[in-house]
């Protein structure tokens, strides 16, 4: 990957995890969506940064009509002016999702730093990510994207009836 | 500092774990749906990362497939989301 690419990718990903983290802790609509945008942006760069020339116009209109879908919202006028409530003041049960949140990511980036994806597949666990990798990709990558678009038709079937009723 | 594998899936897992954070953070209304990019974009960059530097030996656009198809995934979904966030404003 040349110098340019390296520089798009990083600073697009910075971007991405800046505008999550903006998104997940903003208490106003309008924050919210540009975290949001900025999550759909960062994405973008980083899969135009991957050569992933289709992928990458694809993923900014996806997730941009998703930031626009979520990111606003009637209810949050009222919370605007709403005290803002910190860590200290979170309640239980949200105090354990965030530290569930925490947990996840330090699970996930010790899976991909030192799990067996960089080993080239030695995993000596149950299951190996290298092995599950080749079936995902490249033995039944075919019943993947088949169960993927099974879901999607569902989920726009819902949507559809969903829609009707309402 | 050249990214490799484990640098997009360490993109990849800030992005889903900022949306695991969105989704428990504020759970009035439809504010947990805001979760919905941030997971998708995480799982789309992972995909594309197996793509950008997988070795040979597997269908090399598999993985940008899979991207494309999480993509319009995660947007039915927020259209779903957002269809149930509104109906229940409206009751």
């Amino acid at each position: 990957m040349d110098l340019v690419l390296t520089i798009v990718f990083y600073a697009f990903a910075i971007l991405a995890v800046v505008g999550a983290l903006t998104a997940a802790l903003s208490a106003t609509a309008s924050r919210r969506l540009v975290g949001l945008i900025a999550v759909a942006a960062g994405t973008s760069g980083v899969l135009f940064s991957f050569s992933a020339w289709l992928v990458a116009p694809l993923a900014l209109v996806c997730l941009g009509a998703s930031a626009l879908l979520l990111g606003g919202g009637p209810e949050d006028r009222a919370a605007a002016s709403a005290p803002r409530a910190g860590l200290v003041e979170a309640r239980p049960a949200t105090l354990v999702g965030v530290a569930a949140a925490a947990a996840l990511f330090v699970l996930l980036v010790v899976v991909a730093a030192g799990g067996s994806f960089q080993k080239e597949g030695s995993g000596s666990a149950g299951v190996a990510p290298s092995v599950l990798g080749r079936v995902i990709f490249a033995r039944d990558a075919l019943a993947v994207k088949a169960v993927g678009a099974a879901v999607m038709i569902a989920l726009a079937v819902g949507a559809f009836a969903r829609g009707r009723r309402s | 500092m050249t990214p490799s594998f484990g640098h997009a899936l360490v993109v990849g897992a800030a992005l889903l774990s900022g949306g695991a954070l969105a989704a428990v953070w504020r759970r009035d209304g439809g504010r947990p749906l805001a979760a919905l990019p941030a997971l998708t974009g995480g799982a789309v960059i992972c995909m594309a990362g197996v793509t950008r530097f997988a070795g040979a030996g597997h269908s090399p656009e598999t993985g940008q497939e899979l991207a494309a198809l999480i993509c319009i995934l995660g947007l039915a979904t927020s259209i779903l989301g957002a269809a149930w966030a509104r109906g229940r404003l409206a009751r």
